[in-house]
């Protein structure tokens, strides 16, 4: 039989042998937890029979005896992921006298509990150091002596120990008050960058602390992020003084156990002795980190961080954000200094310069009302949704505006007729107009519209003269499709716009399975018969299929077929959930049944951007997409889709930069794609960079005449910019290409409405668009609008009667029609009335509220109902709370209107001091359409404010500079 | 729990061929995922991006994987922690071998730097001591690797193996009663 073999070294079991494993394990288990005379007892009985068999139990239970020892490495690079959360399995029970309630934070340094002090009555947070677990007594003795240094400390920043002493295991504790905030480390992981301002305080507060703490003798010798606690109201602590030199002790030799050395001090890293000039070099560290979002010293692993810390000069701050004071560049390279002779000497002197340092100046007012606020992630407003759209819309092409001679060729591909009646036909209809017309458009010979442009000549009875002179194209191509069995037959047709003359017929009868090369095939004769300039790699581009899997084909077609028939023209409109759902369906089928399918894996990844920035904002949406976009350009280097999809996610992350050079890339690939340009003009808007927006708008519109999105985005972004005449041309530009897209009309007249103050544009649009026309209740809030600016208040509630909708929203607006009816009551002098209104809206703002609670504009609505119902101090607590959640970020214009709303339920509440610093803190930012002089002299809202003089004088003196 | 129970019924499309499931599925698993690589990786101060990449490969390898079928929210768990041992472990011999001038290249898994170079050879080991578990121990390899690189709680490894949280524990303890003898022995 078989048995363990034992070696000199330890034992083996031999490979297979699963009995003698088996019998192993058995008697380990078994004695395992006995008392020592039992486990004796029974290994003597069994050495008797089989003394291999005892002797593996043996060294297994020696093991057992050291693994925590041995292992203790491996535990805490790989440690559980989900920490265990009382690792102690101190909960429940009273260490010394403090009872353990629950543990609140779990780091590699030890566990925190909150306890409650049964002496006094108090809760605490008690600290179980795990570093400090495998040290000897000599260590410990030096640990409680500088914990009691640090406990005679008392300074505000300086987070007192209360007592120390040892659990019941031999585990070392120390008590402490129990603070409700975050760590630096957490807000700096959820944030890059902390505002000047703040961590100019933030880094003042250390000082002060550490200065406190080194006159008293104490180095704190490991501060960093995960020791800085911020509290709600402000305020900066400094934990675990005394531990770090405790730690030192008992773990020689080896400070990468100590966590990370990225805060060290040179002469720290080198192991001499350390004094205060540490902790003031730390701070540096820290301070840098705060304002850069990057450490000085990088390098990846622990000897290539140790290197910079010795040898290398960082990098000047002011080389990574640009409004860096020059003071405060100084003065990191004075905490940075290797020497620490020449480095700050004291932690006063670097309070007193910190307090020096004087951010720019234009912050400050705006710093009031959003001081020590967090910066929520950036919601999706219009702008970014129109971006992802766009930029998702399949590039559509045009002309090069600076075409170099030749100039490419135009030509617009119609969406293939349907000669059979089937879902399949109807799929490959689509599917081969479209990806003749992507095709097309990656020659940069060529130019051609979006499909999204040219499907509106579906079964269209206009002639290919008059379609050529609407898109400002040379040449026509149509077809039809007609499915047979799993024949299919394609008939397509090149005609010369100037004059309908047949330029190229031809008719395909092919298996279903080879529609891709029917594809093929006509872009190649297409090309040929308009002498449409190819590069060789084009040319190679065009000879390799996208997937060698029909199936794979066949899905992705039926995707794509899909998402067009989701896509409207103007892109704010958005598509449906239900169209991203399948095509994402769709899409992961083709994937999957071929891997290396990079255009449906790009496809996929835009198709998650979509579901990202509407009906699932998750994160892991989100980056799924980037998975994806990246893994088709593994596959496929350069493909125009998976930039486009990398731009969209950037977009989505809040980063710009990145989504405009993705976009760059993509553009030159295609050169003149009137919807990638739009997209980057979307993407250089939300950079701030609202002339390059502009140009590029232009830019799309030269190539593409009929490109909606072009026209609108441009409309929108001159009227951003208070360009008004120009803003105007662009709205009738748009409304000329496409008359029933009522929704630019609508925006059209608001924006009249803020230049010159008058409703007249907008009552006029909404007595064109048909009074059904109501999607979102855009109609009626457009109505509402009209009638409370001619102060026709009740015509207006006559006509919200006959409304059905119940509540009106879009990027910027949130009103259920409860609260527009409260305040027509309001102005017409029903005071009953609009108390049951404004009970009634506040209830359903309330629910909407706690469904949506990061949405400013339903708590700015909220804070008017309540300020309506006599709730001041609940109406403004809404108000502030809704201009937290949308922070002044460039090119945010839902800060402008949150602001202007916040105005209003500061003025309904009768807060008319607060009201007028507002405006004026508004006006006095760069750009912004919401809030116009005009429309404060018009709207209703504003009226409790007219009788304060202040108010006229604020207006004439911004209308002046407007 | 009705994330997981949302996550059992997605797996249980998936295996039974439903493409987008997985896609469903991603998000809803994303953040765990995240979690786990992020604890398993501690190179600074590039982590996140470090652990974005780990949870991309991770989640390419589980989407080209043959579709396995999937019981549960446990038993993903139990496949994303042997993928995370798997990528890991390559990864760090990778490294190794190239630090010795093998020849071989580092896992050529984007160009991320996952592991700290203390970290390197810890995890290299583990990985060859795992393998020679694997050969006579097939439960308490999934444990140790459950534990050590998918991060899973005891209750979570009860519900990927199918046994009671007792069974873990005491599992557990022998395993690393195991480990620990053979990690010593190349130290004598």
């Amino acid at each position: 039989m078989a048995r363990p073999r034992i070696a000199a070294w330890g034992f083996v079991i031999a490979p297979n042998d699963d009995r003698a494993w088996a019998a192993v394990l058995a008697v380990f288990e078994e004695v395992v937890d006995l008392d020592d005379a039992a486990r004796r007892a029974r290994l003597d009985a069994i050495g008797a029979s089989d003394p291999e068999l005892q002797s593996a139990v043996e060294q297994l239970l020696a093991a057992d005896s050291r693994a925590d020892a041995v292992l203790m490495r491996i535990d805490a690079d790989l440690g559980e992921a989900v920490p265990e959360a009382d690792p102690l399995h101190l909960v429940g029970r009273t260490v010394s006298h403090f009872r353990i309630i629950e543990p609140v934070a779990r780091g590699g340094m030890g566990v925190v509990y909150r306890a409650e002090d049964m002496r006094l009555g108090r809760p605490v947070a008690l600290k179980v150091p795990l570093a400090a677990r495998f040290v000897e007594r000599e260590a410990v003795e030096r640990f409680r002596q500088e914990a009691r240094a640090a406990a005679a400390l008392d300074h505000p920043n300086l987070c007192p120990v209360f007592e120390t002493g040892e659990t019941s295991d031999g585990d070392l504790f120390y008590t402490m008050p129990l603070y409700e905030g975050e760590t630096l480390k957490a807000r700096l992981a959820r944030e890059d960058r902390i505002p000047l301002p703040q961590a100019l305080d933030v880094a003042a507060q250390l000082a002060r602390g550490l200065g406190a703490a080194h006159q008293a003798g104490i180095v704190h010798r490991d501060l960093k992020p995960a020791n800085v606690m911020l509290l709600p109201d402000g305020a900066v602590k400094i934990l675990d003084f005394g531990l770090a030199k405790a730690s030192d002790l008992t773990l020689t030799g080896s400070w990468a156990r100590l966590g990370t050395i990225s805060y060290m001090a040179p002469e720290q890293v080198q192991g001499h002795k350390v004094d205060p000039r540490a902790d003031l070099w730390a701070l540096g560290v820290v301070l840098y980190e705060m304002v850069t979002g990057s450490r000085p010293f990088g390098g990846g692993h622990e000897i290539g961080v140790a290197h910079a810390i010795l040898y290398e000069p960082p990098p000047r701050a002011s080389t990574l954000r640009d409004d860096i004071p020059a003071e405060l560049d100084q003065l990191l390279g004075r905490c940075l200094r290797k020497d620490p002779g020449e480095r700050v000497q004291s932690a006063d002197e670097l309070a007193m310069s910190l307090g020096e340092i004087r951010p720019d100046q234009s912050s400050r007012s705006l710093r009031k009302f959003r001081r020590a606020l967090v910066t929520p992630r950036w919601r999706t407003s219009m702008v970014v949704a129109t971006v992802v759209l766009v930029a998702a819309a399949g590039a559509g092409l045009a002309r090069r505006r600076t075409a170099a001679p030749p100039a490419p060729v135009s030509l617009a591909v119609l969406p293939f007729d349907r000669l059979s009646d089937s879902a399949t036909t109807d799929y490959l209809a689509v599917g081969l107009s479209d990806g003749i017309g992507t095709e097309l458009r990656q020659l940069h010979g060529a130019v051609t519209p979006s499909y999204v442009t040219t499907s509106m000549y579906r079964q269209s009875p206009k002639s290919p003269q008059q379609i050529g002179a609407e898109q400002q194209v040379s040449a026509v191509l149509r077809g039809s499709v007609q499915r047979l069995d799993d024949q299919v037959r394609v008939d397509a047709q090149l005609l010369r716009a100037a004059d309908g003359e047949p330029l190229w017929s031809h008719r395909y009868e092919r298996p279903a399975s080879e529609v891709q090369e029917i594809q093929r095939d006509i872009v190649q004769a297409t090309a040929a018969t308009l002498r449409i300039k190819t590069t060789k790699d084009e040319r190679d581009l065009l000879d390799r299929p996208a997937t060698m899997d029909a199936g794979a084909y066949d899905a992705y077609l039926q995707g794509r077929t899909i998402e067009l028939a989701g896509r409207p023209r103007l892109a704010w409109r958005g598509v449906p959930a239900e169209n991203i759902r399948r095509a994402v369906s769709f899409y992961s089928q083709a994937r999957d049944l071929d891997p290396g399918f990079a255009t449906a894996r790009a496809r996929l990844a835009l198709m998650h951007t979509l579901a990202a920035a509407t009906y699932d904002t998750t994160d892991g949406r989100r980056e799924q997409a980037r998975v994806e976009a990246e893994l088709a350009l593994r596959r496929h280097p350069g493909l125009v889709e998976a930039r486009e999809a990398l731009a969209s996610y950037w977009i989505l992350k809040g980063d710009a930069a990145k989504a405009i050079e993705e976009l760059e890339l993509a553009l030159e690939t295609v050169a003149n794609s009137a919807d990638l340009r739009v997209a980057l003009g979307g993407a250089l808007f939300a950079a701030g960079r609202f002339d390059e927006a502009v140009a590029e708008y232009n830019h799309a519109e030269q190539i593409e005449p009929g490109n909606l999105n072009a026209a609108v985005e441009a409309a929108t972004t001159y009227n951003w910019l208070r360009r008004r005449e120009e803003a105007m041309r662009a709205f009738d530009h748009a409304i000329a290409i496409a008359p029933g897209e009522y929704a630019i009309r609508v925006v059209k007249g608001q924006a009249y409405l803020r230049w010159k103050g008058t409703a007249d544009t907008l009552a006029a649009a909404m007595k064109l668009i048909p009074p059904d026309w109501d999607p979102a209740g855009m109609g009626t809030y457009a109505r509402y609008t009209v009638f409370s600016v001619q102060r026709r208040y009740a015509d207006g509630l006559a006509m919200l009667d006959r409304s059905r909708s119940e509540l009106s929203r879009d990027a910027f607006v949130y009103q259920p029609t409860a609260l527009m009816r409260a305040r027509l009551y309001e102005a017409l002098g029903d005071r009953r009335m609009a108390q049951a209104n404004f009970a009634t809206a506040r209830s359903v703002l309330q629910d909407s509220a706690d469904a949506h609670p990061t949405d400013p504009h339903i708590r700015m609505s909220l804070g008017l109902a309540d300020a309506g119902l006599g709730r001041s101090s609940e109406a403004l607590r809404e108000a502030r709370q809704a201009m937290e959640l949308a922070p002044i970020a460039k090119g945010s214009d839902v800060a402008t209107v949150v602001m202007g709303g916040a105005v209003e339920v500061f003025a309904e509440a009768g807060e008319i001091d607060a009201a007028l610093e507002l405006l004026e803190l508004l006006f006095s930012m760069p750009a912004g359409r919401s809030v116009s002089v005009a429309l404060l002299r018009v709207w209703p809202g504003f009226d409790p404010l007219r009788k304060d003089p202040r108010f006229e004088e604020l207006l004439t003196r911004f209308a002046a500079t407007r | 729990m009705a994330l997981s129970a949302d996550i059992t019924d997605l797996l249980h499309r998936w295996g039974e061929g439903d493409a987008g499931a997985l896609d469903q599925l991603f998000p809803l698993m994303y953040d765990r995922m995240r979690q786990l690589a992020h604890q398993r990786l501690r190179t600074e101060p590039d982590a996140s991006l470090n652990t974005t990449a780990l949870v991309h490969e991770a989640y390419l390898k589980l989407v080209d994987s043959p579709r396995v079928s999937l019981r549960d929210h446990g038993h993903f768990l139990g496949l994303a922690s042997r993928v995370m041992r798997h990528l890991l472990v390559d990864h760090a011999r990778g490294r190794r071998a190239a630090k010795r001038g093998l020849g071989a290249s580092p896992a050529p898994l984007e160009d991320a730097t996952w592991l700290a170079d203390d970290q390197v050879e810890t995890i290299a080991e583990l990985g060859e001591a795992l393998q020679r578990l694997e050969a006579i121990d097939e439960r308490r390899t999934r444990i140790l690797e459950q534990r050590y690189f998918g991060g899973l709680t005891l209750e979570e490894t009860a519900e990927a193996l199918g046994i009671s949280l007792a069974t873990v524990k005491r599992e557990l303890r022998s395993a690393r009663a195991w480990l620990a003898l053979e990690l010593r022995r190349g130290d004598l």
